[in-house]
């Protein structure tokens, strides 16, 4: 984006990204909080009176300022951050492979969104960049100061932490 | 192990691979001939997309909170920022990237396809895509001049309960009808082609949606049923074929009219959840008089005459229903509908079509229908019912789905 931001754009910014980028934000604070709605204010006031010289990629752009005032609030909490950040390929299940018919065959979304939710930090944000607001590598690369090669073994470690914890689960069931 | 090209089952290139993130060319080559020439390989990438159209279709239900984007831009830019004729919009996602999405006045000339001469004299009606809840569209946002001063010209609908207009169920019941559900007028088949504008679920979905799971009894006019049923119409990621969009239509009973039909018609698009899978998109509807006595669409408005395509992403539904009053001793040999979609892949401006031919024959039972069109039907009936016995049908109609299911005990 090399044209000036004016107000229609800036405008249509906020239409289109507020409502994903406050729920991205609620991932970190919890989507009852009032500091969600503060920090994606933060993010588009700093976007309108501070643009970047060049602006290519502005959803990500936006996507990058929430993730970075939402750790820092965390921190103002006295909360740990180190879980959102590192290449978080420490925390990975085991990655052998299990079919995903077993995924599969838990098909309600209730079952895949419990299996999310206990992803570790980093692996439960990635997948939900990529899979929930469908940004592509290069983009969370952005958003989260990973490579994007990083962010590939991360979502891949998630997937087959997703895998090993929905055969891990299928196999108490049958017990 | 694919050892020539040093690529094992667990290589996270494979998922990069089965997400069309490969951007190196070189790296792209290799991994297609190493997934080509070893079966593991292609079950592995195959497992891959299987899990990630999971993902997708589990995250497409996730509702995007309410945002007041006035106050944002208000506070961004000042008080003139609050004057502009655009700022009641709805906000993000599913109201979203909403205004309007590429608008034009222009109504379409019919595209004949299966019905030769006689398709002229077939209504045609526009309905427009928007995508399903949790996905954007990228088109550019464009005021129409020339739309409709409504409430909903401002992009914010608002319905007052006391002027909530009255289908002919309803008012057999003695109820009100709900505002956005029933209030389609029948259009014969001497009408000429009408555009209609498609909702996609907005804030007032999500909110109706929370309110009932919550225990809570929503404002009527939170009712909107086309938001409802693209809420509980998953999108694919995956599905057979090298085209992007896929266009699906299903016949059934009408619940609440046994003499009545449901049509529903939903437009997929595959890919990498999220990523734009078509531009340009719009679709067209033709009714065949010698079949279709009547018909109306079921949750929209009706007056508008605007005409629009936009962006669909990959992972999203798009699903409208109509109510067809059939012709009576029309043959199951007769065609009901023809409906086509039209758009262009991202890397091209070259316009394609698919298209499917609904004939008499196709309706199934309610019981007997797809899940899809059963929830539909049900929340249809649902929705114009709603003083009444509100989940009436509609636990039965949810099956085996999980979050249907809560839905519809919430309602009870």
């Amino acid at each position: 984006m090399t044209e000036t931001l004016d107000k229609d754009l800036f405008r249509r910014l906020v239409e289109t990204h507020s409502a994903e980028l406050t729920r991205y934000v609620g991932g970190f604070l919890g989507t009852g909080s009032a500091e969600v709605a503060d920090v994606v204010q933060d993010a588009f006031l700093r976007l309108w009176q501070k643009p970047p010289v060049e602006l290519t990629a502005p959803r990500a752009w936006l996507f990058a300022v929430c993730r970075t005032k939402a750790l820092d609030a965390l921190r103002r909490r006295g909360r740990e951050v180190a879980e959102f950040e590192g290449d978080g390929l420490l925390a990975t299940a085991d990655d052998a492979p299990t079919p995903d018919r077993t995924l599969r065959a838990k098909e309600t979304s209730a079952a895949l969104v419990d299996l999310v939710e206990h992803l570790p930090a980093r692996q439960r944000e990635l997948v939900r960049l990529k899979y929930r607001d469908g940004l592509s590598y290069a983009e969370i690369a952005t958003v989260t100061g990973l490579t994007a090669t990083n962010v590939g073994f991360i979502l891949h470690s998630a997937l087959a932490t997703l895998r090993a914890r929905a055969g891990a689960h299928d196999a108490l069931a049958r017990h | 192990m694919n050892h020539q090209e040093g690529i094992s089952v667990t290589d996270p290139r494979l998922l990069a691979y089965a997400l069309g993130e490969v951007a190196d060319p070189a790296e792209l080559a290799r991994l297609e001939v190493a997934v080509a020439a070893d079966p593991t390989l292609r079950d592995a990438v195959e497992q891959h997309r299987l899990i990630s159209a999971d993902l997708g279709t589990m995250f497409a239900r996730e509702p995007l909170p309410y945002v007041n984007t006035d106050a944002i831009v208000a506070r961004a830019l000042g008080d003139e920022a609050t004057t502009t004729p655009s700022s009641r919009r709805r906000s993000g996602g599913l109201g979203g990237s909403t205004g309007r999405i590429e608008l034009s006045t222009t109504r379409r000339a019919p595209i004949l396809f299966g019905f030769g001469a006689a398709a002229a004299a077939c209504v045609a009606a526009f309905f427009f895509l928007r995508p399903a809840p949790g996905s954007l569209t990228d088109g550019p946002v464009t005021q129409l001049a020339s739309e409709p001063k409504s409430d909903e010209s401002s992009g914010d609908v608002h319905f007052s309960p006391t002027n909530a207009p009255r289908t002919l169920a309803s008012l057999a019941a003695g109820l009100p009808v709900l505002p956005g559900v029933g209030s389609g007028v029948f259009n014969s088949a001497s009408h000429g082609p009408v555009s209609l504008r498609a909702g996609a679920a907005s804030a007032y979905t999500e909110a109706f949606v929370r309110d009932v799971t919550r225990g809570r009894r929503p404002p009527p006019e939170f009712t909107r049923l086309d938001g409802l049923v693209n809420t509980f119409v998953a999108g694919r990621s995956v599905f057979p074929g090298t085209r992007p969009v896929k266009v699906e239509a299903a016949l059934t009973d009408a619940p609440w009219d046994s003499a009545r039909r449901v049509l529903r018609v939903t437009v997929y698009a595959k890919g990498v959840a999220g990523e734009v899978a078509a531009r340009r998109a719009g679709a067209e509807i033709r009714f065949d008089p010698a079949a279709v006595k009547s018909w109306r669409v079921l949750g929209y408005r009706d007056g508008s005459t605007a005409s629009t395509t936009a962006s669909l992403r990959a992972g999203t539904a798009v699903t409208t229903l109509y109510e067809i009053e059939p012709v009576a001793g029309s043959t199951n040999a007769d065609i009901v509908a023809d409906v086509a979609v039209r758009y262009s892949r991202v890397d091209r401006n070259e316009r394609e079509v698919e298209s499917v031919t609904v004939f008499a024959s196709d309706r199934k039972a309610l019981a007997d229908t797809d899940s899809d069109t059963r929830f539909a039907a049900g929340l249809a009936a649902y929705a114009m019912n709603l003083g009444a016995d509100p989940a009436a049908g509609l636990v039965a109609a949810a099956g085996e789905d999980a979050t249907r299911l809560a839905f519809a005990r919430s309602v009870r």
